[in-house]
Order: structure tokens, then C-alpha cells, then sequence
């Protein structure tokens, strides 16, 4: 994934749009929706609070995939909620690792049809999701978390706000995104629990 | 809060006597009456059962907001690609359904809980939204070709989203105070071999589009 990476920030110097930060940030300019979603991945991986909040809208949803859904009794997050629960997965002691490896078809991005309010909005979706998340409470053995072979959809607008909270802001955010935790979860081997990304999530209890 | 069959019975003699006193009118009445002022959730949910069963899409098309989307159930979602369909796109789907000649019967029947509407806690522009669960919602459908034996598709029980807002369009005009149906979400379970959800009644179409 780092060669995507690499390959984003080749595509990056060839245009002059696509300004690439001077210091070599692994963090792009979120200006497109493919960036965005490098991002996220570099957020997670580095387990910035910080980045990962950058990149969602003023009404971000995160919504639930449907079993995570049931159980919860509750659709969605805003983004308080989210950036939150995500916070205390990134901080949490317990947590000694994460790894991320996302795919997507770049410049996959479409409009499908959004009417207004919507009409600006676009979506992109993750074909396939790699996460690992391990988790060593004291005194115990290591428990890894999978997430692996599953969908996530992601919607995008620029503006963080709608309608725009002024002509600059342009940036591109992630308005919505969605777990769809389909996909025939892997068999369970000792090292590894098969999971979904809001399962990941729900279970980040802050210590 | 289950709305039975004999509730959807009593929605067809509402129908037709609604029917007959349009034809003992001179007047230019179409029947609407048969319809509930758009003015609540469990109104407009109610109409949606109304307007399928009577075959309407004039009064269906009502119900939709402007930037309306009908999401697919999962299953279809990944096998045919579908994402969402617009205003446009459902009320063409469900005015091919309703017009279709081979399509003999259509019976929905939706269950949910009169005045759950709730506000989940959308934030701007989706602030003024909100939902009904529905726990239940079963359509039937029954297509016969001349010639042939009546098929059925049938979805049965499947939970459904519906998402409501004041206003057709956002910001909404201020004489237009009416709910109207802002998403659908067809949240018939995931499986791989699925059974017939409203989402795939809607994309046949009646399969008349395939018959001629």
C-alpha cells in the first residue's frame, strides 16, 4: 500500500493542483476522493485522531453494518461520536497495533444521480478491506480483530458544511460511510477474530 | 401493530367506494379522498399502501420528495449494481409496474408502529429528518402472461428504513409544510441465494419491459 502511496505522489508532481507538502507528510491535499481515502488509510495507520477527524464532514454519518446495527439499536454516529470512539480505539493502551491495508479502483469516484441537497455529493467504495487491529490487555495473550474481504462505502462532497460555510471552503470531506460487513467472514484461527469495522469500532471503550 | 391483510382489505372497499362515488359525480373528481392528508409519517406510509395497491403513481410520486433515493437491499445492491434510485427512476419503476397488463394483482402490507417517527439525530442539511422502522413489509405481486400460469413474486416480512422530512425540496418552500418520503431503505436481510425483495419487484418492472 506504501507503493500506492508512492504512485499518488508521483501522480501528485506531475500536476500542479496536486501539491505535495514540502516536509513529505504521507497526508495529501484532500482535494480528491482518492486522496481522501490515502488519508484515512495513513490516519489509521498512524493513528492520528487528528487526521482521521480532518477528513469528515460538519454532518458525517458513520452508519453500522447491520448486524453491529441490531445489536446497538442505533443507525449511525455523527462525527462527535465517531471521531470519539475512534480516539479512544487510537489511544487505547490495550491496543498494540494496527494494520491497514485498503483497496479501491482509483478515479473511481461517481456522482450517481444526487439530487440537491445531494447533488455535489459522490461516492467511492472499498472493494476490499484489510484491518487488523491487536489488542494485549495486561496479562494476557494477544487477540487480533479482522476485518478482511469486506465493503465499505464511502460518500464525499466538497464543503464541510452544507451549503459551504464560505468560497473557501472547497476541501473535500467524507460525508457518510458505510459498513456493509458483508462478505463471508474468514474461519477463525487462534491468533485472529473475525470481525467488521464497526464491531472494531463499538468495542473501543475509552479506559 | 401488525396491519393485517383485513386491514389492507378494508383499504381496497375504501378504494372502491371511493371509486363508485367518483363515478356517481359529475364532477371531475378522481377519487382522491381515498388518500390521507400528507401531513404526518404514518400518513404518508399509509398513502404508499393506498397508491400501490390502487395502482396509482400520481399519488406515489406525491410522497417522494424531489431529491428522494430509494436504496437497494444488500443482496441486489452487489448482484445488480444498483446504489440507489432517484425520484425519476422508482416512480418509472413502480408507473411500469402499475401499468403493466400482465401484472393481475399487486397486495402490500406494511407493519409498523403508529407514531414511532423519531429524529435519530441528523445534523444539517438532514436536521429536520426522520424515521420509521418498519418491522415488516411484504408486497405481492402476480404477473400472468397470456397463456401462462400466474407467478407470484413475493417479498415477505422484510424490514424496511423510511426517512421523512418536511418540504419536498431543502430548504423547503414555506407553503410547502406537507412529509414527504426522503430515503427508503430496503433492508431485507443479506443472503446468497436471496428471496424476492421490493427492490427487485420494483427493478422487474413487471418484466413487461422483457415481454415486448
Amino acid at each position: 500500500m506504501w507503493s500506492l502511496i508512492a504512485v499518488l505522489g508521483l501522480i501528485s508532481c506531475s500536476d500542479d493542483d496536486d501539491y505535495v507538502d514540502p516536509h513529505n507528510s504521507p497526508y495529501l491535499p484532500q482535494t480528491s476522493q482518492d486522496k481522501i481515502l490515502n488519508n484515512f488509510q495513513v490516519a489509521w495507520r498512524e493513528r492520528s485522531i487528528t487526521e482521521y477527524s480532518k477528513l469528515l464532514s460538519a454532518d458525517y454519518q458513520y452508519y453500522f453494518d447491520p448486524a453491529t446495527k441490531a445489536q446497538l439499536g442505533i443507525d449511525f454516529w455523527t462525527r462527535i461520536e465517531d471521531s470519539t470512539r475512534v480516539q479512544c480505539l487510537f489511544n487505547h493502551p490495550d491496543v498494540t497495533k494496527i494494520t491497514i491495508d485498503l483497496t479501491w479502483p482509483l478515479h473511481s469516484a461517481q456522482s450517481a444521480g444526487f439530487a440537491p441537497p445531494r447533488h455535489t455529493w459522490t461516492k467511492q467504495f472499498l472493494t476490499d478491506v484489510f484491518l487488523d487491529v491487536d489488542v494485549m490487555p495486561a496479562g494476557s495473550p494477544v487477540t487480533t480483530y479482522r476485518v478482511e474481504d469486506q465493503t465499505q462505502r464511502f460518500f464525499f462532497r466538497r464543503g464541510r458544511t452544507y451549503p459551504p460555510s464560505g468560497p473557501a471552503d472547497t476541501l473535500m470531506y467524507i460525508v457518510e460511510w458505510r459498513d456493509d460487513g458483508s462478505g463471508g467472514f474468514k474461519p477463525s484461527t487462534a491468533a485472529s477474530q473475525p470481525s467488521t469495522w464497526s464491531s472494531i469500532k463499538t468495542r473501543s471503550n475509552c479506559p | 401493530m401488525r396491519r393485517s391483510r383485513s386491514n389492507s382489505a378494508i383499504g381496497i372497499a375504501l378504494v372502491l367506494i371511493g371509486f363508485l362515488a367518483a363515478c356517481s359525480d359529475d364532477d371531475t373528481d378522481t377519487g382522491s379522498t381515498t388518500y390521507l392528508p400528507q401531513t404526518s409519517e404514518d400518513n404518508v406510509l399509509e398513502n404508499v399502501i393506498r397508491s400501490w395497491e390502487e395502482r396509482d403513481v400520481a399519488a406515489y410520486a406525491k410522497l417522494l420528495a424531489a431529491d428522494y433515493q430509494f436504496y437497494s437491499d444488500p443482496t441486489t445492491r452487489t448482484q445488480l449494481g444498483i446504489e440507489f434510485w432517484t425520484r425519476t427512476t422508482d416512480s418509472l419503476s413502480a408507473e411500469a409496474i402499475f401499468n403493466c397488463p400482465a401484472v393481475k394483482s399487486i397486495e402490500v402490507d406494511i407493519d409498523w408502529v403508529r407514531g414511532s417517527a423519531r429524529d435519530p439525530g441528523f445534523l444539517d442539511p438532514r436536521r429536520e429528518w426522520t424515521r420509521i422502522d418498519i418491522t415488516s413489509l411484504s408486497v405481492e405481486v402476480v404477473i400472468q402472461e397470456p397463456g401462462e400460469a400466474p407467478v407470484t413474486y413475493r417479498c415477505d416480512r422484510h424490514p424496511q428504513a423510511a426517512l421523512f422530512r418536511r418540504g419536498s425540496r431543502f430548504p423547503a418552500a414555506q407553503t410547502d409544510d406537507l412529509v414527504y418520503l426522503v430515503e427508503w431503505r430496503d433492508e431485507a436481510p443479506e443472503a446468497e441465494m436471496p428471496p424476492m425483495t421490493w427492490t427487485r419487484i420494483k427493478a422487474s418492472k413487471g418484466e413487461c419491459g422483457s415481454k415486448r
